[in-house]
């Protein structure tokens, strides 16, 4: 095959650089230690804040046109039968003002809607370096959850309270989607790929998880719980777990279970 | 003349304004089937746990027939169907479309295809893979039929795809003598501008599903790890087409808007020459947003910011669009009649609408709402309500030209109110519960019961819907049977397809081939004295 | 403008679209669906039958009602032109499936591939095609119906065998063991192969119909033309295959 053949079919490739999972998963790894920022809040009470301006931003620009268009609606009815349209032609400068004025305004709120959502969208990315890891399976239509000593909870996620908690996560069969109302978080597993997401469990309590693509007749009932536990709860818990399991497995120990200094990127995040 | 007066005349029909109506009757029949099952699945969610059905694959059957059709068989056809075909050659001028008998066979296709959706309902396999058919999901026996989903998209993918042929060269070749580009109406410049999209876009979709089936059927490893191939390569093809789509579907319904209120305001379009490009330019910016449907799909980090950035920039285009519309009214003589009002709802439901896209366009957003009912929300808002009052609207305003009489203006009205207050009523609750974490097709909601008390006000919702369309109905029956003649020119429009034509224009459309004066804009109020049709 | 309008217009009508809307819109697709999802073997044929009959017959009566009777104003190869664009869309669709899935295996062609010979006489038969409809358009421009006809009926032959040897080629490969499902580059090298088989049938279908009219004399430009363009597309089409397919 020639060179310009070959070029040609590498310039097409490039083309569908993103669709590759490849490089794909390259930039998806999560950064390495040190990378992450620290923040001050947790990724679901930014959302928060964040939807909370957002609504701000298109209640004002919505209910702007709104207001202008019912009084244009009600100032300009037809007074008597004859009566024509008075709108002028613009002049070219007049048009092109009405062009560029608006498209400004609009790209100035673009961008600025754009670096908010930006800043959040790495703090939901960008994993904390202590987060303790527990790898998700889904199948149609559970939740298996897998903790670092191979301990596995079917549709109850138990995490420790004040822990960045790591999913990654996987799934047997069709694509699923792992959701958790409190923290404001979504991400699909399907088979073939791992994905990954992250969220900070602040308060003990319990929360609900629903799977959120649709994956058959079972997806309305694939739903299951968050538990969060005081730390020194969850790790007797996971303990008694581990031993619970088999007495021959020696691998629960406690170094295993929450230690804030775990390396997580040392691990396998590619496969 | 009138309409054809034989059987013959009618199947056989070469004439774009019967195989208009042709397209009309599918998208009527599709709309009436799609939400009949609608108000079955609001039946269902009323109340908590089992209610019309104990099988949750019932419901997902009436939500997958209820998505596919309304989109594929009500609103597309609909607007590039029978607008595109009835209106457009007449509004420039045309005395038909470019090829007659490409555009039969269109229609046909889209019968075929309406028929074979239909046909979904009595298989015992009904394909439930709902309207975005995703593997593997579609491609395990769970799903069903699977070949039924790919054939039905590729049969009306190429009907769309000859229909879009058609139509840009009739657009491009066929307009009468004096009428230039910027001479067009803006409904024939959003027509065109969605059809041009439809050829770029609707055969990446049907490649895309018909790769689903020949990896089901035939053994072939597309999107199955398992055989080297990739489940997101599904969804990038797919929504490659399928975001366009939502614009293939906004922008000749926002053209038909721009022309009704124009008409009823005797206004020029403001700012037409930014309109037309702004129209345009979602041809490239729709090209390249595709992946704010699969922001939480797993896809890389640096796709999604971008294509954040991509989508935000769609609002440019869209303001200037809107704001255009809002203008148009400016300085305006409004009158209100009935397409009129169906116009002004369409109008509010539309500002809510898009402005509920932007929240979900940021990543960042969209990964606490994806695929909750608040995305639910955002586009019945801006496609369903906003593109069916439009429609109806349109209809409504050619009404006299399709049957040569007048429909009940008390009864249009209060059709149009009842549609707009019952589709709020249904989905303005359904967005707030959708924010505290209702998920998209569920059959219950166990695990949320706290939404059951705005998921009954939603079922209330769609009774005042159904009692607003079944008005707007048999105002159409009343109308066509026991309505006033109409005269040629009701709303003493300017464009050319009220001034040019008969009460009900007959075979190619003008008596002579019109010749437009220097100047001449459909749009000119004051200027000229309005001319009826028969003078 | 009143009643006077258009007395002597009339409506015009034909019966071929809807044969062929409903034969290939309606029929083929349950012709699939029986012989796939159903296991339906006798329903298939009869669904297939009569789809093709139904396609057969329309569009021979399509072309019979246009070709040198009434002609669009050379708006088809604009119109070809378009369509072309969509092929082309759809086609690069499909690659992008393949090159996902080529750049993301660890080896390329994946185990279980056989060696494979190129189909480089075949596609050479290609080009010879376009050379015969090529010439066949030039004398359909000097009004040579007859030459028309002769020269597209070669470019069937050319055509009729390329498509035998793609289906012998597949025969062997399934010989080998290499079925659809064995690897990644099976479904890529049916698929690419299968795609632009697909279409070799369908411009079969379109020179055939072109060949009634041609031998009673009747020629139209534009169909000539745009029927030009697309076997020349094909063509490239199976060029890009070969390349893509095998050699890269
Ligand atoms: C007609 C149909 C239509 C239209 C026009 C739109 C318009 C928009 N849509 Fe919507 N959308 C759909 C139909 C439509 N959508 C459908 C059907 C789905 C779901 C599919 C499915 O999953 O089944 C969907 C889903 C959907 C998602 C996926 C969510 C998810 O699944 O998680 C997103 C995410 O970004 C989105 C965003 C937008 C945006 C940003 C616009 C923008 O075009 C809106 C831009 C307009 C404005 C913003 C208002 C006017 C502008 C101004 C006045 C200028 C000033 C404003 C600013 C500077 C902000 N839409
Ligand atoms: C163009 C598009 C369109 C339109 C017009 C509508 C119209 C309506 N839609 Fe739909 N909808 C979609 C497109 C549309 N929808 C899509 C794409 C989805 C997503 C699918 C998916 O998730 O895959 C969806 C999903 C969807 C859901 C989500 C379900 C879920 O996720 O679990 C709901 C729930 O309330 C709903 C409700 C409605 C209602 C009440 C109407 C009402 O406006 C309907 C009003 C009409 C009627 C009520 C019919 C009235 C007439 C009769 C009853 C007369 C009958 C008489 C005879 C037959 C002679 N729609
Ligand atoms: Cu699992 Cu939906
Ligand atoms: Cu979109």
């Amino acid at each position: 095959m020639s060179i310009q053949a070959r070029t040609g079919s590498m310039a097409l490739m490039l083309l569908s650089l993103p669709l590759i999972p490849r490089p794909a998963q390259a930039v998806q790894v999560v950064p390495v230690p040190g990378q992450s920022r620290q923040w001050d809040v947790p990724p679901h009470v930014h959302f928060d804040e964040l939807l909370h301006e957002v609504f701000w931003d298109i209640t004002i620009i919505g209910v702007l046109m709104a207001v202008v268009a019912a009084y244009f609606l009600f100032a300009y009815r037809r007074r008597f039968p004859d009566e024509v349209g008075r709108l002028q032609k613009l002049s070219p400068q007049a048009a092109l003002g009405w062009m560029i004025i608006p498209v400004a305004l609009f790209m100035a709120d673009d961008i600025y809607l754009f670096a908010k959502g930006w800043e959040l969208h790495k703090q939901y990315r960008e994993v904390p370096e202590n987060a303790y890891e527990i790898r998700v399976t889904g199948a149609m239509w559970s939740w298996t959850y897998t903790y670092p000593n191979e301990v596995e909870t079917y549709g109850e996620l138990k995490v420790p309270a004040e822990t960045p908690i790591l999913l990654r996560m996987s799934s047997e069969d069709v694509v699923h989607s792992h959701f958790i109302q409190q923290y404001r978080v979504t991400e699909d597993l399907m088979p073939g790929r791992v994905t990954y997401m992250w969220f900070m469990p602040d308060k003990v309590g319990e929360y609900v998880v629903t799977c959120r693509e649709y994956c058959g007749a079972g997806h309305s009932s694939m739903y299951g719980k968050v538990i969060v536990m005081a730390r020194e709860e969850f790790n007797a818990w996971l303990e008694s777990e581990a031993a619970a399991i088999s007495a021959s497995a020696t691998v629960a120990s406690a170094q295993q279970v929450v230690s804030p200094a775990a390396d997580v990127s040392a691990r396998d995040f590619g496969r | 003349m009138g309409q054809p007066k034989t059987w013959k005349e009618w199947i056989f029909t070469l004439d774009h304004k019967i195989i208009g109506i042709f397209y009309l009757a599918a998208s009527l029949v599709s709309f009436l089937v799609a939400g009949t099952s609608a108000a079955l699945m609001r039946i269902e969610l009323g109340s908590l746990g089992p209610t019309l059905t104990e099988d949750a694959g019932v419901y997902n059957l009436w939500l997958t027939m209820h998505g596919a059709v309304m989109i594929l068989g009500f609103q597309i056809p609909a607007l590039l169907g029978f607008f595109a075909n009835w209106v457009v050659p007449i509004m420039i001028g045309a005395k038909d479309m470019a090829f007659p008998r490409v555009n039969a066979l269109s229609v046909w296709l889209l019968w075929s295809g309406i028929l074979l959706a239909l046909c979904n309902l009595i298989v015992p396999d009904s394909f439930n893979g709902m309207w975005t058919g995703y593997p593997p999901y579609s491609e395990t026996d769970f799903a069903g039929n699977t070949a039924l989903y790919s054939l039905i998209i590729i049969v009306l993918g190429i009907s769309s795809v000859f229909g879009a042929v058609n139509l840009a060269c009739t657009v491009m070749f066929m307009r009468a003598r004096g009428i230039g580009w910027y001479q067009l109406n803006m409904t024939v410049w959003c027509v065109f501008t969605a059809n041009i999209m439809q050829l770029i876009f609707v055969p990446v979709l049907a490649a895309s599903v018909l790769l689903l089936s020949l990896d089901k059927y035939l053994g072939f490893g597309f999107y199955d790890p398992g055989q080297g191939g990739d489940v997101l390569l599904y969804q990038n093809l797919f929504w490659f087409y399928s975001h366009p789509a939502v614009y293939v579907v906004l922008l000749p319904f926002l053209g038909i808007s721009f022309d009704i209120i124009a008409t009823f305001a005797r206004n020029r379009i403001f700012n037409y020459k930014v309109a037309v490009w702004a129209t345009l330019a979602f041809i490239p910016v729709s090209s390249d947003v595709w992946v704010h449907h699969a922001f939480v799909a797993g896809l890389p980090n640096w796709l999604r910011t971008m294509q954040t950035f991509t989508t935000l920039m769609i609002s440019l285009p869209f303001g200037l669009l809107m704001l255009s519309m809002v203008m148009t009214l400016y300085k305006g003589s409004i009158e209100y009649r009935t397409p009129m009002h169906w116009i002004v709802g369409m109008f509010f439901m539309l500002i809510i609408g898009a402005t509920t896209g932007i929240p979900n366009a940021l990543s960042a957003i969209d990964y606490g709402i994806s695929d909750s009912y608040v995305i639910m929300s955002h586009f019945h808002y801006v496609m369903a309500i906003s593109g069916a009052m439009a429609i109806f609207g349109g209809i409504y305003y050619y009404f006299p030209k399709l049957t040569g009489r007048m429909y009940s203006e008390a009864m249009g009205k209060i059709s149009a109110w009842l549609f707009f207050i019952g589709m709020n009523v249904v989905m303005g609750p359904l967005y707030f519960i959708g924010i505290e974490g209702m998920p998209r097709r569920y059959y219950d909601y166990q695990m949320f019961p706290q939404f059951e008390s705005m998921h009954a006000l939603a079922t209330v919702g769609v009774v005042i819907t159904t009692i607003g369309v079944l008005i707007m109905l048999y105002s159409w029956l009343h109308g066509m049977f026991r309505g006033e003649k109409a005269t040629a020119n009701p709303w003493q429009s300017q464009s050319l397809e009220f001034t040019h034509t008969d009460v009900i224009p007959g075979p190619g459309n003008f008596p002579t081939p019109p010749v437009m004066p220097e100047g001449w804009s459909p749009y000119s109020y004051d200027k000229t004295v309005t001319k009826g049709g028969s003078e | 403008m009143s009643s006077q309008v258009t007395e002597h217009a009339h409506w015009h009508t034909s019966p071929y679209p809807i044969l062929v809307g409903f034969g290939a819109g309606f029929l083929l697709p349950w012709a699939f669906m029986f012989y796939f999802v159903y296991g339906q073997g006798l329903l298939a044929v009869i669904a297939l039958g009569l789809g093709l009959l139904m396609l057969l017959v329309g569009g021979v009566g399509w072309v019979g009602e246009t070709v040198g009777i009434i002609d669009d104003e050379g708006w088809s190869p604009a119109a070809m032109l378009m369509f072309i664009g969509t092929e082309v869309m759809t086609l690069f669709a499909i690659l992008v499936g393949y090159w996902v899935m080529r750049l993301q295996a660890p080896q390329w062609p994946p185990e279980g591939t056989p060696e494979i010979s190129a189909p480089n006489m075949a596609t050479l038969l290609l080009l010879f095609s376009s050379l015969s409809i090529g010439l066949a358009r030039r004398k359909q421009m000097q009004g040579d119906a007859a030459g028309f006809a002769n020269l597209t009926l070669i470019s069937i032959a050319i055509w009729a065998l390329f498509a035998l040897m793609t289906i012998f080629g597949w025969g062997q490969l399934a010989g080998q063991g290499f079925a659809i499902g064995v690897n990644a580059y099976a479904t890529a090298l049916y698929g690419l192969t299968g795609i632009h088989f697909a279409h070799i049938v369908f411009g079969l279908l379109i020179m055939l119909l072109a060949l009634a009219p041609a031998y009673r004399g009747r020629l139209s430009a534009s169909y000539a033309r745009s029927m030009t363009m697309y076997v020349h597309f094909v063509n490239v089409l199976g060029i890009w295959v070969l390349l893509q397919a095998y050699y890269w």
